[in-house]
């Protein structure tokens, strides 16, 4: 049987973890198999007598040298205390470095108190770790186009909500009239005549009204403007109709998605109804322009600014989830007495 | 003496429509309110007989409404209440009854109506 010593020997020659000892100068004076290959070289001869921290310590990771005095391994030799770090580097010979755990205990030897050290290559588990950090930022990413698209549902389910009540408190309620004055009408045909182009006029008041209601709401779905002469032309209708002086400017030459161009439209109709409610402006200038692979809608107005996407009543919040879906980018800057710029840009 | 009546309708056309229509069917709208507050006061004011109540106020729904103006006419007798909707209407008859609603309408269904009948008068 072995004496404790070749025992000792012969479990550091066959552990899989790096092992080494220095003495009290920091020079190596023993390094194991596994030490001597994890940082590179052929055998312990080529290690022994060097000092540890120069040969596989000697710079920072960002390159810059590492004196050894201010080398936290050392301290378990001058302090006699263990130390640890599950986040430091080696060199190894051929001038490559490696992330590494290590540990370092005083041990005290024939010449003084020198140390043993321990490490441990973590280059699996960083890439293990930051394999991690990839997973949860695309899980994340994957939850955050999931909650835009379930915004975009229930906000499409709010507005048809809106769109039945719409109908319920406008057209149905017009045409319930028109049946009502109808009816008179018809009864009174006979018993007095006289009261009948009174009840008619009515019913035809009640028929614009349930025709005007009802192109209202079927241009908020989707204004015909917009199919028959396209996006320029429908902000330019716009503007006409908003209560406040609007410059159109810019042109669109090129041939643009249907849902881009509903989308850059009611970009253009929110801002400017937002304009006319709360920017005090005097002026508003809309800019639609396609230029190589974007399509721009930016709405400026002189007012006082202070907008907030999140503002309740806003329909931005709803807008950046329609502008996100179409891999655009919808942008407010109103600083407060600074105007307000809203910019909408959508990939051709 | 004619019945009078109450229109709580918060559309303007239709009131006026049902305005005519109520006296086309003999009665006299003494009132017209656009919500349930409004109703309220003009039940305590004008006592009417008959009110033609929507189902959808801006302030509250019609069931609630029914009751609060039976409250409001107290002491004198609840008036007779006919509830109009846009949407078919789907509720049991007895739990309309238990709020002293004589009956529920469909908007569309009015003008043919037996109005009279239904609020309990026998045709002029």
């Amino acid at each position: 049987m072995e004496s404790p010593r070749e025992v000792l020997e012969l479990i550091l020659h066959t552990v899989p973890q790096p092992v080494w000892v220095i003495d009290h100068g920091g020079a190596i004076v023993y390094a194991n198999p596994a030490a001597v290959a994890a940082l590179g070289y052929a055998d312990l001869a080529e290690l022994r007598g060097r000092q540890s921290h120069e040969t596989v310590h000697h710079h920072y990771p960002d390159g810059s040298p590492f004196p050894a005095s201010e080398c936290p391994m050392l301290r378990s030799r001058q302090a006699g205390e263990t130390v640890h770090s599950d986040e430091d580097w080696f060199f190894r010979r051929d001038g490559s470095m490696f992330p590494i755990e290590w540990w370092s205990a005083p041990l005290d030897l024939p010449g003084g108190r020198g140390a043993v050290l321990a490490f441990e290559e973590t280059t699996r588990r960083r890439a293990a770790e930051q394999a991690v950090r990839e997973r949860d930022a695309a899980r994340i990413r994957a939850a955050e186009s999931r909650a835009t698209g379930r915004r975009i549902v229930e906000s499409a389910t709010a507005a048809r909500r809106q769109l039945a009540r719409d109908l319920h408190d406008g057209a149905q309620q017009r045409l319930v009239a028109l049946l009502i004055d109808l009816q008179l009408a018809r009864e009174e045909l006979v018993a007095a005549p006289e009261r009948v182009p009174g009840l008619l006029d009515e019913a035809v008041e009640h028929t614009r009204a349930a025709i005007t209601e009802l192109r209202e709401l079927a241009a908020g779905i989707h204004p015909a403007v917009l199919s028959a002469r396209g996006l320029r032309f429908a902000v330019e209708a716009l503007a006409a109709r908003a209560a406040l002086p609007v410059v159109v400017t810019g042109s669109v030459e090129v041939e643009l998605a249907e849902g881009v161009e509903a989308c850059a439209y009611f970009v253009a109709a929110e801002a400017l109804t937002n304009a006319v409610k709360h920017s005090r402006a005097s002026q508003v200038t809309v800019t639609v322009t396609a230029t190589g692979p974007l399509l721009t809608v930016e709405v400026w107005d002189d007012g006082v600014g202070g907008a907030v996407a999140g503002g309740s009543g806003s329909g931005l919040a709803g807008l950046a989830d329609r502008v996100d879906a179409l891999d655009g980018r919808l942008t407010l800057s109103s600083p407060t007495g600074g105007g307000t710029v809203l910019r909408a840009e959508f990939p051709l | 003496m004619p019945p009078t009546a109450l229109i709580v309708d918060d559309d303007t056309g239709f009131r006026r429509a049902a305005r005519r229509l109520l006296a086309a069917r003999g009665f006299e709208v003494v009132a017209e309110a656009a919500d349930a507050g409004q109703a309220l006061a003009a039940v305590r004011a004008h006592h009417p007989d008959c009110v033609l109540l929507d189902l959808h106020l801006p302030d509250t729904d019609g069931l609630t409404a029914a009751l609060a103006l039976a409250l409001a006419a107290s002491p004198a007798p609840a008036p007779r209440i006919l509830v109009i909707s846009t949407e078919p209407p789907d509720f049991a008859p007895s739990d309309l009854a238990a709020l002293g609603i004589v009956a529920l309408v469909a908007k569309d269904h009015l003008a043919t109506a037996d109005l009279p009948a239904l609020f309990g008068f026998s045709a002029a």
